[in-house]
């Protein structure tokens, strides 16, 4: 079994911290060309952090609330993290 | 548009440029009114439905969140008077204003010796990191001379200044935390006397809030000088008698009460992002010398700036080389435009 991919890690957290009912994480795990925007779920910002924290603790990346505003959606932010993003220099 | 980085994004010359009457807006994305017009920054710097955002509060509920101590953050958060407000913040400005007047002559007895001895390498590199090896340096030992350090006091690459930026993550806190620690255990040993006054909290917010000010502010206004002039020799530029460029770029405010400006309705606890930087870019030379901001919260360090922007100018000018190149890297910070390498390449 591969390891999950950023994508579904930021799914995955997203639907812990309640943000993804069962139902859209699941829609959103069979369909890659799906995203939703951060701004739609309209999180407080110690949910945001705790987004960061738990990518951070998940991908040994570091990843801010500043990203979640230059990357605004799973798919942005999945991409930034594909590309390197958040990496150790 | 992305209101967090704009600061620091090369289009922000000919955005400010061309938009002095841009109207406030509301961005989703950092949940803030953005205020981009420089007379309306002026205005609302100066306005007293808008107060300091409160870092001791957040810094808070993140140790309660995750059950993790920050003595070193707490502290620092709680002492700086860009997050004060009130009778403790007047009473830190009059013994600041009181502390940088006093030590004004004995900086400026050390500028040009300290400008000459920093700028040297320019005259014989064929290219230079101006921000980490020239500017870091100087500004570092102009510091330990203001707070009469028995020693120099190493200062890091990282801004510390992040301690201001509401958008930074749990490692980056840790870290900044740390980091206070070591400047805190530096500023004990180098800096005994004043610590005995009970000067330390002074202490450390010049040498995080301070430094990083005066540090930025002269790497982007060389950055901005030296980027128009490429194919130039130095000592043939016609520098500015004022830094062109701040390097506290944001001031970020929260409504305090509501009230309305401008055909907008601001209601407490609102998020407001001031671009003081946009202050640069106004037609009026009268309001491009307010860059050192306006109301209760203007820099302390004005007179400091404008002591060591001459001297500055002076150690570029006294280099007759052509500037062949220039590139610059800016650290990931969401209110200073602080270059993390300025590289000046020059025709050997």
């Amino acid at each position: 079994m591969s390891a999950p991919s950023f994508r579904e890690r930021i799914i995955g957290i997203l639907a812990d911290l309640g943000e993804l009912d069962a139902a859209r994480q699941s829609a959103l795990l069979v369909a890659p060309d799906q995203d939703v925007e951060f701004v739609a779920m309209e999180m407080d910002s110690l949910t945001a952090l705790d987004l960061c924290v738990n990518l951070e603790d998940a991908t040994n990346r570091t990843v801010e609330p500043a990203d979640l505003v230059s990357y605004p959606s799973i798919n942005r932010l999945a991409a930034f993290l594909d590309a390197g993003g958040g990496a150790a220099p | 548009m992305n209101y967090l980085t704009l600061h620091r994004q090369v289009e922000r010359r000919a955005l400010f440029a061309s938009r002095h009457d841009a109207p406030i807006v509301y961005d989703e994305a950092t949940r803030c009114h953005v205020v981009t017009n420089p007379r309306q920054v002026l205005d609302l710097l100066r306005h007293p439905g808008l107060v300091c955002q409160d870092i001791v509060e957040s810094v808070a509920a993140v140790t309660r969140r995750y059950d993790m101590q920050l003595p070193n953050f707490t502290y620092a958060a709680g002492i700086m008077p860009l997050l004060m407000e009130g009778p403790r913040h007047e009473a830190m400005r009059r013994r600041m204003a009181a502390f940088l007047a006093g030590r004004r002559k004995a900086i400026a007895a050390r500028l040009s010796e300290l400008a000459d001895r920093h700028f040297a390498p320019l005259r014989s590199a064929d290219e230079i990191d101006l921000a980490g090896e020239v500017l870091l340096p100087f500004v570092r030992d102009l510091f330990s001379e203001m707070v009469e350090a028995s020693e120099i006091i190493p200062l890091r690459r990282i801004a510390i200044t992040r301690i201001f930026d509401r958008y930074i993550g749990l490692r980056t806190i840790q870290t900044i935390d740390s980091e206070l620690a070591d400047l805190r255990a530096c500023i004990a040993r180098v800096c005994a006397p004043a610590v005995a006054r009970g000067d330390e909290d002074m202490l450390l917010a010049l040498l995080v809030l301070g430094r990083d000010s005066l540090l930025a502010t002269l790497a982007s206004s060389l950055n901005a000088i030296l980027a128009a002039h490429v194919g130039t020799r130095l000592d043939a530029i016609v520098f500015p008698d004022f830094p062109p460029e701040t390097g506290v770029a944001i001031a970020e405010r929260l409504a305090g009460e509501d009230f309305e400006y401008g055909h907008t309705v601001f209601s407490t606890g609102d998020r407001v992002r001031l671009f003081l930087q946009s202050l640069n870019y106004d037609p009026s030379q009268s309001v491009q010398k307010l860059i050192f901001g306006a109301g209760p919260h203007s820099c302390l360090g004005r007179h400091m700036s404008l002591d060591v922007w001459p001297a500055v100018v002076q150690a570029m000018r006294s280099t007759p080389r052509i500037v062949s190149g220039i590139d610059c890297a800016y650290v990931d910070n969401q209110i200073f435009v602080m270059p993390e390498r300025l590289i000046v390449r020059f025709d050997s």
